[in-house]
C-alpha cells in the first residue's frame, strides 16, 4: 500500500493511499515491506538450474552467458510487468484463467491455466530428478574424492543413475506433499529458514569462486592433485575430441540462442501468488516482487557464470561436460558445484556450497506442487474436476485429494524421466512458453477489449498514446515467441523431440476437450459452468 | 427455488447494478447481499484554478478537463466502491487536517449512496416477484438500517427471521467478532453468540433454515486471511502472506449446534469456498468488488427433499 501524505495521523496509520481519505474502520492493511516482497519473489526462481545452464554452454560456441542472462532479463521483465499489471486488476482470481478468459475467450483462459498447471506438476517430478542429478550426485561425488572414500563416490554415482534418481526424488516429493498436507504455514516457515541457508551458501560459493579466480585457491592444482597430474589438461584435450568447440571470439547469434537457458530459470518469478489487496498500488506488491527477484537472481547468475569461467577456465568448463563419463578422469559429474568443491579444497566447504543447489531445487518442488494442487482445487470449485478434489481434511484443512493427485502425477513424470529417454531437461518449456505468450497477448489486447476496466484501473499508464501494458506485452511476446520458435529448432533443449512436442500441443487439445466435455457433462446434470465466469452486464 | 447470495460489495456501483441484474442473468428467485455495503475511500476531486479537476484514483493522478470527463471519472470511482467528492484546494486542506470532518463526510456520502441504491432497487425489481434481501454488517454504519427499511421492496434480515417459500426460513446476523479495526458492529464473541442464539430461537425448524451470518465460522477454510502485525502490515513468509483463520467461534458453535440446511457468509474477501460443517453446507463467495467483479453463489434448493446444489459464480 502507498505512503501516506495528507490526512491525519489516524488515516496515515491506516495506510491510506496518497490524496485519498479513509475512515477508522477501514479494514485496510498497510503495504507489505519491500524486503518481504523481494524475498518471496526469490523463492519462485530456481537458481539451481544454473548448473545445467552452464553445462549447456558447450553447445553454443562463442556465446556470452552473461549477456544471455541480460537478454533473458529484458524479456522476463517485460513479461513479468504484464503479469504484475494484470494480477493487480484481478488479484484473487487465480491467475491466468480469469484475466485471459475475460480479455480474450474462456477457452484461451482455460488452456493457459491448464497448460501452466500441467507443466508445473510435470516439473515437480522433473526437478525431483534434477535434485539428484545436479545436487546430490555432485555433492557425494566430490566428497568421495576429497575424503578418498570410494563408498561416498559410489553413492554419488548412484544418485546419478535411474534408481537413485527415482528413489531420492520420490522421497522428496512424498515428504513435501505430507508437509503441505499438514499445513502450508509449517511448510513455509521451514522454507523461510531454508532460504537464509541457501542465501548463505550462495554467497559462500561466489566467494570461493572469486578466490579461485584471483588465484588464492587453484582449481587446476586441486583437480590435478585429486585426478592425477595433467588431468586438467587432458579434460580440455578430450573435450575437443568429444566435439566441444573452444571459440575464442564472441558470437551474438549463439548468445541470443543461449538465452533460453537462463530464461528457463528466471522467468518463473511470474508464478507468484497475488496479494495486492484493496489498496491498488502497482508500484509495490507484485511489481517489486517479480521484477526485483528477476534482477537480483539475474545478477547472481551473472556472478556465478563469470567467476566459474575465471576459476575453472573457459575451455575446461566447455570441455568437461562434453567428455563421456567413462573417460572423465574422476567419477564426478562435470558441473560447477562439483568443481567449486574441488576448488575450495575442503569437504566442509563442499557441503556448505552444495546447500544452495539442493535447497533451491527442493523449494522449487514445493512451489510447483503447491501451484499444482491449488489449480486442482480451483478447478474443483469451478466444476471442471470431480468435487472430491475440493474436499479438505477435517484435521488439517488442506485439500487431501488435490495434494495426492499432484503428488501421484509428479511421481509418474519422475519415473518417466528416470527410467526412459522420452524426456529431456527442457521438455516442458514449450508448453510453458505457450502460456507466457498467451499472457503477453492478453496484456496487449486488454486495454482495447476491456477499455472501461482498463481506464479506471491502477495500470492505466500510457507511453505516448499507447497503453504501457500493451507496449510491454509486445516486447514480452517478441521474447517469448522467439523462445517458442527456438524450441522447435534446438536439439540441446530437448523440446523438439516428438514426445515433448506432442505433449505441448496435446495439453492444448486436452484442455479444449476437457473444458467442453466438463461443460457438456455438467449441463446434462442441469449445471451451466459457463456461468461460472460470465460477466453480468451493467445496466 | 434458486437463491443468489453475495456479500461485501462495499459501495461498488458496478457490483450493485450487477446484483440487481442477477434475477434475470441467473434466473434467481431470491437475491441476497450479506452485508458490508458501504465503502472505504473518499476520493477528493479537486478543482484547480485552471478549471480542470485532479484526483488521485487507484494510485494514478487523474486530470479531467470538462464535465463529460468528470462524469466518467466519477463513474469509475463509484464502480470501484469509492466516493468521489468534488472540492476545492482549500476545502481539501481543511478535511485533510481533521479526521472528524472526514468521518462525517464519509457517513454522508455512504448514506447518500445507500439511499440511491434503494431507489434503484425499487425501480428495477418492482413487479418482478423477486425477493431482495440486503443487510448491513460489521463495517456498516447503523444509520444504514433505517435507509434499508425505507425501501418498498428490499427486506433486511439482520437480527430477524424471514419466511421464504417452500417452508424455508432465513435468519440474518450482520454483527461480527472483533477485528483489528474499530468497526461499528464488532462485538465480543460471547455477545455475538448470545445474539445468534436469541434470533435463532425464532426458527421453527433449523433443518429447514438458511443462516446468513456475515462472519464465517472459525477455522473453516472460509475465514482465512493474512496475519497482520502490530502496524497492520501483512506478515510474509516464503510462500507469500501468512494466512490464518480469523472467523468467529460463536458462528462455528451456532452452526454445529443448529445444523441449518445452509449458511451464507462474507467478511473475508480472500476466502471463497464451500465447506461442510456437519450436515450443513457453509459458503463464502468471496469478494472482488474493487475490481468490479460480483462474486456470488447460486443455490438451487429443493424444499421438499431438502437437497441443495451450490455453484460459485463471478459475474
Amino acid at each position: 500500500m502507498a505512503e501516506t501524505t495528507s490526512g491525519s495521523d489516524f488515516a496515515s496509520g491506516m495506510g491510506a493511499p496518497k490524496g485519498v481519505f479513509t475512515r477508522a474502520s477501514s479494514g485496510l492493511v498497510r503495504q507489505v515491506g519491500s524486503g518481504d516482497v523481494l524475498f518471496y519473489g526469490w523463492g519462485q526462481i530456481t537458481l539451481g538450474f544454473i548448473i545445467f545452464t552452464i553445462a549447456a554452454w558447450q553447445f553454443y560456441p562463442g556465446a556470452s552467458m552473461e549477456l544471455a542472462v541480460v537478454l533473458a532479463l529484458v524479456g522476463g521483465l517485460a513479461m513479468g510487468v504484464v503479469y504484475a499489471f494484470l494480477t493487480t486488476i484481478y488479484p484473487r482470481s487465480g491467475g491466468e484463467y480469469v484475466f485471459l478468459s475475460r480479455a480474450i475467450h474462456p477457452l484461451v483462459g482455460f488452456v493457459a491455466s491448464l497448460s501452466f498447471a500441467f507443466w508445473e506438476i510435470f516439473y515437480s517430478g522433473i526437478v525431483a530428478a534434477f535434485l539428484s542429478i545436479f545436487g546430490l550426485s555432485p555433492l557425494f561425488g566430490t566428497l568421495g574424492l576429497q575424503l578418498h572414500n570410494s563408498g561416498l563416490s559410489s553413492v554419488g554415482t548412484w544418485f546419478g543413475q535411474a534408481q537413485g534418481i527415482f528413489i531420492s526424488g520420490a522421497v522428496v516429493i512424498v515428504v513435501i506433499s505430507l508437509l503441505i498436507h499438514r499445513g502450508l504455514g509449517r511448510y513455509f516457515r521451514i522454507q523461510r529458514w531454508g532460504m537464509w541457508v541457501v542465501a548463505g551458501s550462495l554467497v559462500l560459493t561466489v566467494v570461493v569462486l572469486a578466490l579461485s579466480a584471483s588465484g588464492v585457491f587453484s582449481f587446476k592444482h586441486n583437480f590435478d592433485a585429486l585426478a592425477g597430474a595433467g588431468a586438467y589438461a587432458k579434460v580440455v584435450a578430450d573435450g575437443i575430441k568429444a566435439g566441444a568447440v573452444y571459440h575464442s571470439g564472441f558470437n551474438l547469434t549463439s548468445t541470443i540462442e543461449f538465452m533460453i537457458w537462463p530464461a528457463f530459470s528466471i522467468w518463473f518469478a511470474v508464478a507468484s501468488v497475488s496479494f495486492s489487496g484493496e489498496v491498488k498500488n502497482v508500484q509495490r506488491g507484485q511489481l517489486l516482487g517479480i521484477s526485483g527477484a528477476m534482477i537480483t537472481m539475474g545478477i547472481a547468475s551473472i556472478l556465478l557464470m563469470f567467476f566459474s569461467r575465471a576459476a575453472f577456465g573457459n575451455q575446461f568448463l566447455i570441455g568437461a561436460p562434453a567428455v563421456p563419463a567413462a573417460h572423465f578422469p574422476v567419477p564426478l559429474p562435470p558441473y560447477i558445484n562439483s568443481f567449486a568443491g574441488i576448488a575450495g579444497g575442503n569437504p566442509i566447504l563442499t557441503v556448505l556450497m552444495s546447500l544452495w543447489v539442493i535447497g533451491t531445487m527442493v523449494f522449487d518442488i514445493g512451489a510447483t506442487l503447491i501451484y499444482g494442487n491449488r489449480a486442482i482445487l480451483a478447478w474443483s470449485l469451478d466444476g471442471l474436476v470431480p468435487e472430491r478434489f475440493g474436499r479438505v481434511s477435517e484435521r488439517f484443512h488442506s485439500p487431501t485429494w488435490a495434494i495426492g493427485a499432484a503428488a501421484v502425477v509428479a511421481l509418474v513424470w519422475l519415473g518417466l524421466y528416470a527410467f526412459t529417454s522420452l524426456l529431456a531437461i527442457l521438455s516442458g518449456f514449450m508448453g510453458l512458453a505457450l502460456t507466457f505468450m498467451l499472457v503477453c497477448v492478453g496484456g496487449i489486447l486488454f486495454p482495447y477489449l476491456k477499455r472501461r476496466v482498463f481506464d479506471a484501473s491502477p495500470i492505466a499508464f500510457k507511453l505516448g498514446r499507447l497503453p504501457l501494458v500493451t507496449v510491454l506485452g509486445v516486447v514480452g511476446l517478441i521474447f517469448t515467441g522467439y523462445v517458442f520458435y527456438r524450441l522447435f529448432l534446438d536439439s540441446a533443449f530437448g523440446s523438439n523431440k516428438p514426445f515433448p512436442i506432442w505433449m505441448a500441443f496435446g495439453v492444448v487439445v486436452l484442455a479444449a476437450i476437457w473444458l467442453y466435455g466438463a461443460r457438456a457433462y455438467r449441463k446434462s446434470r442441469g449445471v451451466d459452468i459457463d456461468s461460472r465466469f460470465k460477466e453480468i452486464p451493467i445496466e | 427455488m434458486r437463491l443468489y447470495f453475495c456479500s461485501d460489495i462495499h459501495a461498488s456501483e458496478a457490483c450493485w447494478r450487477k446484483f440487481l441484474a442477477t434475477p434475470k442473468f441467473y434466473e434467481a428467485d431470491v437475491i441476497i447481499v450479506g452485508g458490508d455495503i458501504t465503502g472505504k475511500f473518499v476520493v477528493p476531486i479537486i478543482q484547480q484554478a485552471s478549471g480542470a479537476w485532479t484526483a488521485q484514483f487507484m494510485g494514478i493522478e487523474r486530470k479531467v478537463r470538462n464535465q463529460t470527463e468528470l462524469g466518467v471519472l466519477k463513474r469509475q470511482i463509484a464502480d470501484a466502491g469509492q466516493y468521489g467528492f468534488e472540492t476545492s484546494p482549500d476545502e481539501y486542506a481543511h478535511y485533510s487536517a481533521d479526521q472528524t470532518r472526514v468521518d462525517e463526510l464519509f457517513k454522508r456520502l455512504a448514506l447518500e449512496r445507500v439511499a440511491e441504491w434503494m431507489q434503484l432497487a425499487d425501480e428495477r425489481l418492482r413487479g418482478t416477484g423477486v425477493r431482495c434481501l440486503v443487510s448491513g454488517a460489521n463495517d456498516d454504519f447503523f444509520e444504514v438500517d433505517a435507509l434499508l427499511a425505507q425501501s418498498d421492496l428490499v427486506e433486511d434480515p439482520n437480527c430477524r427471521v424471514l419466511d421464504l417459500d417452500g417452508g424455508l426460513q432465513l435468519m440474518g446476523m450482520g454483527y461480527g467478532n472483533p477485528t483489528p479495526w474499530p468497526c461499528p458492529r464488532d462485538i465480543p464473541e460471547e455477545e455475538l453468540a448470545a445474539r445468534i442464539f436469541e434470533v435463532s430461537a425464532g426458527l421453527s425448524n433449523p433443518e429447514r433454515a438458511i443462516m446468513s451470518l456475515h462472519v464465517p465460522p472459525y477455522d473453516s477454510t472460509l475465514d482465512i486471511a493474512p496475519r497482520l502485525d502490530e502496524q497492520l502490515r501483512m506478515v510474509m513468509n516464503a510462500g507469500g502472506p501468512e494466512m490464518i483463520p480469523v472467523g468467529s467461534t460463536a458462528v462455528r458453535d451456532a452452526l454445529l449446534s443448529f445444523q441449518p440446511l445452509l449458511s451464507l457468509h462474507g467478511h473475508i474477501h480472500e476466502s471463497k469456498g464451500i465447506r461442510k460443517m456437519g450436515k450443513s453446507i457453509a459458503v463464502n463467495p468471496g469478494s472482488e468488488y474493487a475490481e468490479g467483479i460480483l462474486d456470488g453463489v447460486l443455490v438451487d434448493i429443493d424444499p421438499r427433499r431438502l437437497t441443495l446444489h451450490t455453484q460459485l459464480v463471478s459475474g
